[in-house]
């Protein structure tokens, strides 16, 4: 779920498409190593939709007077590194999330398994990689 | 407590429920499309000199009141962070594109929001382009 193989044996090329689909997700890129095939990025966004939510301030006062969930830090890491028979890369993701109140305590810390978000961000990373590679 | 009241606590707490189970899906939410960000977020300049346009970069975001978090020239991207009453954090990335130029693509979140306004990104343009003396394309 949380791997994807490319067929190619250029990891410096599948890293910087991973790059620009983090930056296009409004990730924040933290660390990186080109030679490691690392990179690790986060966001800090709030625990709701913003443009989803109808009468979001009354929502946002609510949550705040229950101790709800306020705001979260989605962090990533990605890691390449070239499959056993040498001729591909494989590609392993892994998200985690921690969750704060409005009173800044640590709500809930997770790591992300939605098979569904993994395969989204993989086939985006896909996309990419296709279109940098024929320069479009 | 009267039925009323007893409705409008259930509804209110599916709604709660309603958000936590949406909270997941920031992972992969964007306020516009991903053609859209890219083409505010990403200039073009007439130079194929990637480590110069690199260090233009981390100049300008000096100039411009970041703290350079990370930079890897071997990537080419460079991130900071500038606390003003606000933590606005931005990474920039410098690409080759095709064979004379050089493509400078911008992301940021102010606080805990992704700026998706073109305003801050052509401020930041406009100030790579006098630290480059090169004007910046728009690039579709």
């Amino acid at each position: 779920m949380m791997m994807r193989r490319f067929d190619t044996k250029d990891d410096a090329a599948i890293l910087s498409s991973a790059a620009g689909v983090l930056q296009d997700l409004g990730f924040i890129i933290e660390e990186s190593a080109v030679k490691a095939g690392l990179i690790v990025a986060s966001k800090d966004r709030d625990t709701m939709q913003s443009s989803a939510v109808a009468g979001q301030a009354f929502m946002a006062a609510m949550i705040s007077a229950f101790g709800g969930e306020h705001s979260q830090k989605i962090r990533v890491s990605l890691v390449t590194v070239p499959s056993a028979d040498k001729n591909a890369v494989v590609v392993r993701a892994t998200f985690q999330r921690v969750i704060w109140t409005a009173m800044h305590q640590v709500a809930r810390v997770e790591t992300i398994n939605d098979a569904v978000i993994y395969r989204e961000f993989f086939d985006r990373l896909s996309q990419s990689v296709f279109l940098e590679a024929h320069n479009v | 407590m009267t039925p009323i009241a007893g409705l409008g606590l259930a509804v209110l707490g599916l709604m709660l429920m309603g958000c936590q189970v949406d909270s997941k899906q920031q992972v992969l939410h964007t306020d516009r499309s991903q053609v859209e960000m890219r083409a505010i977020g990403t200039r073009a300049f007439d130079t194929t000199d990637r480590a110069l346009t690199l260090r233009n970069v981390i100049a300008t975001m000096q100039d411009l009141g970041f703290v350079v978090d990370k930079a890897d020239t071997a990537l080419g991207t460079v991130s900071g962070t500038k606390l003003s009453g606000y933590a606005m954090r931005m990474t920039v990335t410098v690409r080759p594109r095709g064979a004379a130029q050089t493509a400078v693509r911008a992301s940021a979140q102010y606080n805990i929001v992704a700026v998706s306004d073109a305003e801050p990104y052509q401020q930041f343009f406009a100030a790579l382009e006098k630290a480059m003396f090169l004007q910046a394309h728009q690039v579709d």
